[in-house]
């Protein structure tokens, strides 16, 4: 075994980092299985993951309040921590690739600020909808409608910064800017609209947080996320050809305008439904790629799954954080990952400004 | 046989090709020369599909706009002018890009063969925006020439369409490149390339096509093509040929041009 893997590094050539995007796959999955585990048995009732466990093995029963606290409470949040880490991750990398550009990020450039819309609209219009129609999606009218507003902003922003196969990351950005303002005005024309009953759910909404997470709400975002982070690996390849520019990467014999269709259908279902169900988390999405990027490589293939499990991993952590500071109450995550992850971002910004000067 | 029949393709309002036509066959480096702006690199990237064009275009028989894309890949290599790279890639994961297109699955050392072909064995660690032009554009071409590594394939024969190969290498390199086009060819690949170096074009081309106006002025041998009359005509300057004794490669001093007017 060892000298087979011995020859095997003999082998592998210099600049070939696909052992290297391997081997981080295996240790994030570590990763997120520990801060998984962490995250269980970390909480405000101080309910210890151990005690319940050990009371399970030696057969005696858990206490109904602990039971209550882990499966009810810490586990969906947990799972739509992970569900909401990886698609903020996968969708920052897959727009990051289709743009070209390692600033482009749903949360940076309106996408977040459309599937928000979205889903205010949602929340406060959806009693004019015809009944029919509200009843046949349920709980799925607000992460369909995040879906959707981010959608339209994501073909709106590629239609707007991209002729001819180029991509200006000006426009884009600036276009960004305008869509996010824009969405955000028409935000605060619905809230204000709002009746009470529909301002109590946004203000939860729009706190940015897992909290308030429930079996009802994993059910609701995990098959559009499932969905979306799923179809991912078969993004790689295009995006790996994506990066020489469309040409030649349509002379790789990548089917680029449908490919980029799915991308763009891919980080609008990824965005919209963490957006549906979490509010605006920022900077996960532009934080992992980056990250990832300076120690395995651009290669998407393993780009993309490392991201969501890097994600994932760091979203609990950040939970953990929101929770622990203040406790017994919460500081909402989206503080949390905001106050880490803007001075990151400025970094990411000076390392890049040659990319800005075109 | 690449055949190009009638290309017309409109930048904008504005027609850059008006009704051009172009044979290249295999076994022979094809050249398309011109002042700027005669459209040269337009006819290359309608050729290519990388503009919208009218006209019919067949590659060994099948209308390219008929064939699917991964079909296309396997046939033709495409090198586009200088490229910027979105992310920090390496090189020998820019040239395996070529590997993952081919036909053919290759060994694991053939993206370092096709670095070494080009010159710049030793290179697959380097990071890709680090290089110079001049080596970025030869990993272009080393992950070009992977793509359609063996010049003939079970279902005919390769081709490479190179944007301006050695605009931007020295002397040394530029030689390289002819002699790897000049292999590809003689081994019974298509090679057809846009050229500025007359010269090199004189000494390595089996067939020219220039362009003046977005218009094919002639086709066809180096000596029959690039002559005084032609290519005072096209470039709009004085330009006088001479041919090297012995073989006879046409060539061409800048000392012995007088500007018009």
């Amino acid at each position: 075994m060892s000298q087979a893997m011995t020859a095997q590094a003999r082998i592998a050539l210099p600049g070939d980092r696909c052992r290297r995007g391997a081997q981080a796959m295996v240790a994030l999955s570590l990763l997120l299985l520990v801060t998984s585990v962490l995250s269980l048995g970390t909480g405000a009732s101080g309910t210890s993951l151990w005690d319940a466990l050990s009371n399970l093995l030696r057969g005696e029963e858990i206490a109904a309040r602990d039971a209550v606290i882990l499966l009810d409470i810490r586990l969906p949040r947990l799972g739509l921590g992970i569900l909401v880490g990886a698609a903020l991750a996968v969708s920052g990398a897959v727009m990051q690739g289709l743009f070209r550009n390692p600033l482009a990020d749903p949360g940076l450039v309106g996408v977040s600020a459309g599937a928000g819309l979205g889903a205010i609209g949602a929340i406060v219009l959806g009693g004019l909808l015809p009944l029919a129609v509200s009843e046949s999606l349920g709980f799925y009218l607000v992460p369909v409608s995040a879906f959707l507003g981010g959608w339209g902003t994501t073909l709106l922003l590629y239609r707007l910064s991209t002729t001819r196969g180029r991509t200006s990351v000006a426009v884009m950005l600036l276009g960004g800017i305008a869509i996010a303002a824009l969405a955000g005005a028409l935000s605060g024309i619905l809230i204000y609209l709002a009746d009470d009953a529909q301002l109590r759910d946004l203000t939860f909404w729009g706190l940015g947080s897992l909290a308030g997470a429930t079996w009802d709400k994993l059910l609701v975002a995990g098959p559009l996320i499932g969905l979306a982070l799923a179809a991912s690996p078969f993004l790689a390849r295009a995006l790996n050809g994506l990066a020489l520019g469309e040409g030649p990467a349509a002379h790789l014999g990548i089917p680029v305008q449908k490919m980029k269709n799915i991308a763009v259908l891919m980080v609008a279902a990824a965005t919209g439904a963490a957006v549906a169900v979490s509010g605006g988390i920022g900077f996960i999405g532009i934080v992992v790629p980056h990250l990832l990027r300076l120690v395995i490589g651009p290669d998407h293939r393993f780009l993309l799954p490392n991201a969501a499990l890097l994600g994932a991993s760091l979203l609990i952590l950040a939970d953990m954080i929101s929770r622990s500071v203040v406790a017994p109450a919460e500081l909402p995550i989206g503080i949390v990952t905001a106050t880490l992850g803007g001075p990151f971002f400025l970094w990411i910004l000076l390392r890049n400004r040659s990319l800005l000067d075109v | 046989m690449l055949s190009a029949k009638n290309i017309r393709v409109n930048l904008g309002a504005s027609p850059v090709l008006h009704g051009v036509d172009l044979t290249a066959q295999p076994g022979e480096v094809t050249c398309i020369v011109g002042p700027n702006g005669s459209g040269k690199t337009t006819l290359l990237r309608a050729m290519t599909q990388d503009l919208p064009y009218e006209g019919d275009i067949r590659l060994d028989g099948d209308d390219i706009a008929q064939m699917p894309g991964w079909h296309l890949a396997t046939r033709r290599g495409v090198l586009p002018q200088a490229s910027r790279i979105a992310f920090p890639f390496t090189v020998l994961e820019i040239v395996r890009l070529g590997q993952m297109a081919a036909a053919d699955p290759a060994p694991p050392h053939r993206a370092s063969e096709a670095l070494e072909r080009v010159g710049l064995a030793g290179f697959e660690g380097r990071y890709y925006q680090e290089l110079s032009g001049g080596e970025q554009q030869r990993v272009q071409l080393a992950r070009v020439l992977t793509q359609v590594w063996h010049p003939v394939g079970h279902d005919g024969p390769r081709w490479l369409f190179l944007d301006e190969p050695v605009s931007s290498l020295d002397i040394g390199h530029q030689l390289e490149v002819m002699d790897l086009m000049a292999d590809y060819a003689a081994q019974g690949g298509g090679v057809v390339a846009v050229m500025h170096d007359l010269n090199l074009t004189a000494i390595y081309a089996q067939s020219v096509a220039m362009l003046a106006g977005g218009r094919v002025m002639a086709q066809g041998s180096p000596a029959a093509v690039l002559t005084d009359a032609a290519l005072s005509h096209a470039y709009g300057c004085q330009l006088r040929v001479n041919a090297t004794p012995g073989e006879a490669a046409t060539f061409l001093l800048p000392h012995m041009a007088r500007r018009a007017g």
